[in-house]
Order: structure tokens, then sequence, then C-alpha cells
């Protein structure tokens, strides 16, 4: 359940650590992003550069950068067709540029499958599927 | 003016199959046929004048008498679903092999892309064909929670890994997930 | 009657062409204000032939014939100049019953009465889950059809369940008594398009009558919330919480305006009794049929509490079932 001011947690190597919700792309805004939405961010703090050694100096994000992301983990459980439940300890997001595609090259953690439709690079990146 | 609002059926507009009785009577179903609803009955006692009026009595109905339909088709269901009833051992209290909260088993997908998922028991829901399984685990370093309906046909199997170490004292384990207020 | 003047011609010989143009005037005249009239032509030839399930595109020619083929014209030698009015064909009004009868969309079957049992939920052969509610036919029968020339529409009655005949009115009993059934729990009435939809009476609907896959419509009386505030009914915010609110939170707050109607306006949401309407679900998807317990299962929830009756008849918005 991502909203106007949710703090997610970013799982690739944009630069970024913590990012704000400032926006639920494609939806009323009474409605609560999951799992593959898309989503409006302002970064809110940033990586320590010694981490982000092998990412290239223009992908890097800033402190207060305006970007768009897509949620790959929520703490809200989400139900998929078979009935099963699935549920994270956090709230984690992909940053991505206009075109849906990840700005980091690299993604840690483990990522939702619902992530197939739509983002399915990310799914490729991920080393754990769930 | 007026036009006076027309009385049906109109005078000029034929419709087909106009007599009503001889199409009531050639409809009546015959007697065999309506055997199986209804059995013959008696007569209410009437003035002669009067039409007879005959009392029919309702035949069984489908159902078995006092049965609950839902129960029915989940033991119908539950045969079809688990015909060797492997899950049903797994999940009934009763019996001996029945897992419990704290036990940590696999669960094993029917589908290529969704394979397994290894966890400890947090807590089971009995709820007949809707059964199901909470399972917890820590996949790179990440709490994730899964719960499985049992009899779904996208559960290949149950693994079974280890026991839990001690039997636990509730039949929930929610304390297994990280304290929010410590973290921070 | 100025459209009978136009007909009474000399020799029997009828301009029908005219009898619709003058017709069609005095029509566009009297209801110009309704923009969305469709042509007379078109309801005189949908009505009479009973096919409301042709779009209404008749070709003008066969309006044409089949007026002159039942207006009674006299014979040339019968020494008759005029006909009366009574035996002329009038125009369908706009308004009347007869061409709201063939504007109205109806399904082609009859449907029946199922007392609803509960929900479950099934897998699918994709491994899918779905809600279903199950839905009992019990010993459901037709015991009365109606139809246009006596009732002025077509329907099938059909009564279900099984009631104690100690417990039925004797005029009920009669009516059983004469369709050759056991007195029934439940007699409700479904319309149908037409006579091909009627059913032979004392015939049993089972659960047969539904196909798996098909769509159906279901409605049923809503569970009754009693008296209920504008939150629950209507889905009003309430008052805050706090800011100086007092025992009001969860009130409805301002009716109306000041002097200025004076009054509250008609229609104003406000509290009241909550439940116990006609609701109706439309495009239920029959997932499976059970005819050994006379059990259907419908996917998604049926208006109404346990054993509860509903009614359930083919979706009037999918295509038919063949």
């Amino acid at each position: 359940m991502i909203y106007l001011k949710s703090v997610l947690n970013v799982i690739d190597n944009s630069g970024a650590a913590l990012v704000e919700c400032v926006n639920v792309l494609g939806k009323g805004n009474k409605t609560a992003g999951r799992v593959g939405d898309r989503i409006v961010v302002v970064v809110q703090s940033i990586r320590s550069a010694k981490l982000l050694a092998q990412t290239s100096v223009q992908n890097r994000v800033q402190r207060g950068d305006v970007r768009h992301a897509v949620i790959v983990r929520t703490k809200k459980e989400f139900q998929r067709q078979d009935g099963t439940v699935v549920r994270f300890d956090d709230n984690a997001c992909v940053l991505i540029n206009k075109q849906g595609e990840p700005i980091g090259t690299r993604i840690m953690g483990v990522v939702a499958r619902e992530l197939q439709q739509g983002y399915a690079k990310i799914v490729a990146l991920a080393p754990k599927v769930v | 003016m007026g036009l006076p609002l027309l009385r049906l059926p109109v005078r000029g507009f034929p419709v087909a199959g106009t007599c009503v009785s001889a199409l009531r009577s050639a409809m009546r179903m015959t007697l065999e046929d309506s055997r199986r609803v209804q059995n013959a009955g008696y007569q209410l006692k009437r003035k002669p004048t009067k039409l007879p009026i005959k009392i029919l009595q309702p035949g069984p109905s489908l159902l078995p008498k006092g049965s609950e339909p839902k129960q029915l088709l989940e033991q119908k269901l539950t045969q079809e679903l688990d015909p060797t009833g492997w899950r049903r051992q797994l999940f009934q209290r009763s019996s001996p092999l029945a897992l419990r909260p704290g036990d940590v088993v696999r669960v094993v997908f029917n589908s290529e892309t969704n394979q397994t998922f290894v966890g400890t028991i947090m807590a089971i829901r009995r709820r007949g064909l809707d059964t199901s399984v909470r399972l917890r685990s820590e996949v790179a370093q990440l709490g994730v929670e899964m719960s499985v309906k049992v009899y779904s046909t996208s559960v290949k199997n149950f693994e079974f890994i280890s026991r839990a170490v001690k039997k636990t004292r509730r039949a929930k384990l929610y304390y297994l997930r990280p304290d929010e207020k410590k973290g921070k | 009657m100025v459209v009978s003047r136009v007909i009474s011609t000399q020799g029997g010989t009828l301009l029908s062409s005219a009898l619709f143009i003058s017709s069609r005037r005095i029509f566009s005249t009297s209801t110009s204000s309704r923009r969305d009239l469709p042509p007379l032509s078109e309801f005189v030839s949908s009505f009479t032939t009973h096919h409301i399930e042709k779009p209404v595109t008749t070709m003008p020619t066969e309006v044409h014939t089949n007026i002159t083929t039942t207006i009674p014209i006299a014979p040339a030698d019968s020494g008759h100049r005029r006909l009366k009015q009574s035996e002329l064909p009038l125009p369908v009004l706009f308004d009347s019953q007869q061409a709201a009868l063939s504007r109205k969309q109806l399904p082609k079957r009859t449907g029946t009465i199922a007392f609803k049992r509960g929900m479950m939920s099934v897998f699918d052969e994709n491994g899918i889950r779905i809600p279903v509610t199950i839905l009992q036919i019990d010993r459901a029968q037709v015991t009365y059809i109606k139809t246009i020339d006596e009732h002025g529409y077509f329907a099938v009655q059909v009564g279900a369940g099984a009631r104690h005949a100690k417990n039925v009115t004797k005029p009920m009993l009669g009516h059983f008594s004469k369709a050759g059934v056991a007195p029934k729990k439940i007699v409700a009435e479904f319309r149908v398009r037409d006579e091909s939809g009627l059913l032979p009476i004392s015939h049993e609907i089972a659960v047969q009558h539904f196909k798996e896959g098909q769509f159906v419509d279901i409605w049923a009386r809503s569970k009754g919330k009693g008296f209920s505030g504008v939150m629950k009914r209507h889905g009003f915010s309430g008052l805050p919480a706090s800011h100086g609110v007092s025992v009001s939170h969860r009130s409805a707050g301002s009716t109306g305006q000041s002097q200025d109607p004076g009054r509250v306006l008609k229609g104003k949401k406000m509290a009241g009794r909550m439940g116990g309407d006609n609701v109706t679900v439309q495009n239920s998807k029959v997932v499976k049929i059970y005819p050994e317990f006379g059990l259907v299962l419908v996917k998604g929830p049926v208006p109404g509490p346990k054993y509860a009756a509903v009614s359930i008849q083919d979706a009037l918005k999918k295509p038919d079932v063949e």
C-alpha cells in the first residue's frame, strides 16, 4: 500500500538508498500502489560512493531528484490467482527511466514475480524472485 | 385529441398459437414424467359443485435430508483434488504425520517459473477445502511470508524438512516477525 | 381521428402508404419534443411479428404487406362505403403498452428459482481459485404460463421447494392442483421474449437447464440492515473526530441551504432503512453444475442471506445459449 509520502528502499545501484513516493501513476489519488505499479519518487538519501564503484557517473542520482520507479516489494500482502498470498518485510522499489528500463545495472535482493509483466528486465537482473 | 389506449390483443394483429387452452393441454406433463418430483396424493373434500382440489405429495429433494451442500461438495472435491490423501495426512490434526507450527517445509509448485519455497510454518488455517499454511523464510536477508492453499492444484508437493526444535507453545507464530519498535 | 378518414376509400382499395404518412405526421406533431422517436413503421412491424430480437430495420415494403393483409377490407360490391372505426387498425402509440412491449429486452428462455446455500471456492483447470456461491434448484416446476393473448405478455410461472399442504392457503392449493404439481414453497414469474420460451405446465426445471460456462443474471432481496446512518447507508464521510466536534462524529452535516429554498430538497440522502431491496447481479458465470445434487455454482456473490430464494435467468447482456 504505497501512497503519497510512503518511503521505500531502493534495491538497485542507481545511487539512491531511500525514496519518498509523491504519486502513484495510473490510479486515482485514493488508490494504493501495489507491486508492479509505477510511481513517481523523490530521492531522499543516497548510498555512499564506495558501494557504487562500478556505476557510471552519469547514471547516478542525486538527493532531491524526481524519478520514476516501480514497486517490487510491499509489506502489504497481495494475492495471486491461485490463492497464494505473499508478503515481504519491507517496501522497496527500483528506479526506472521514462521508457520503463531500470536506471541501475544491478539489483540487490528479492523481487516479486508479478513484475514479469512489463518489467521482465528487472526480474532477469534480480538474484531471487518470489 | 387523444387516441384511445389500445386493448390487448389487438384486433387485426393475429398471433401464432393463440388457442391457449389447447396449448396448455398439449404442454401438460404425463404422469410418468412427473413421478420423480411428486407422488400421488389425496383429494380435498369440497362441495360437489366445485372443482376438486387434488393435493400431490412432493417427491424427495435431490439433496440428502439435513445435509449441507457445502460440506457435500467439499467432501467430493477433496476426493478429486487429493485422491491419495497425502494433503489430508499432513494437515489434519488427528493425523500422526500432521505438520505443526515451527516445522520447516518446502512447497513445490507445479508451474515452471514458480518452483519452490522453503519456510517455517507460522500458522495453519484449517477451513476444509480452503485450508492454508503460512510459511516464513528469509530470502537474501529479507523476511518473506507466503500463505499457500493446501488443496490448490498449483501445489505439487509439500516436502517435510525438519520438525520444530521444541514444541511451540503457540498455534500462530507471529512473533517470528521482526519487532518494528525495536528496529527503530 | 384523422387516420380513419384517410383509409375509407371507395371500392376497398387501400392506400396504406397514405395511412402511414398521415399517421406519422400526427405523431411527429404531437410528440415533437421527443427527438429519439423512431419511425412509426418500425414499431408496427416489430410488434406484429413478435420478433423483438430482430433489429428494427424492417424494409418499408414489408410493413405495407403486413398491414394490407390484416386490415379488414370491404368487398367492392358489398355496398359498404365506409368501414367502422373499431374495425380499423390503429397506429401503435409510442407510449402504449404494446410499443413498450416491443421495446422491452427479455431473455429467450425462462429462468428458475434457486435457494442460496452459502459460498466456497473452487479451482479451475488453470489452477485459478474462483469464489463461488452455491445455489440449490429444488423441485422447480412450471406452475402456470402467461401468454400475450390472455395476459398481455409471455411469462413462465415457476414454483420451487416444497411446503406441507396444511401450511398452504386453499386458493394456492387449487392453483397447484390445476397445474398438477405438489404445493411449492415459493412461486415466481419469469418473463420470456415469445412463446418459444414457454415450457409445459408441471415441467421440471432441473439444474441442466443451465450450462457450465454460460452467464446468468441473478436477483434477490438483499439482507436487511435495519435503520442505518448516512455513513453506512450512503458512504458519507461523517464529521471530524476532533476540532470541536462533539457527539455528531457520524452525522450527515448540512442538509441544504437557508431561507432559499427554506426546505430540504426531496430525495436528500438521509439515515433510514437500509437493505431489503431487490438487487440484481448481472453476468455471473455458471462455474459448475451438479445434477446429482441439484446444485449450481456461480462465480462471485449473490444478494440475500443463506437459504434465501433467488431468481436466476440467462444473462440479458450476453449472447444466448443455443
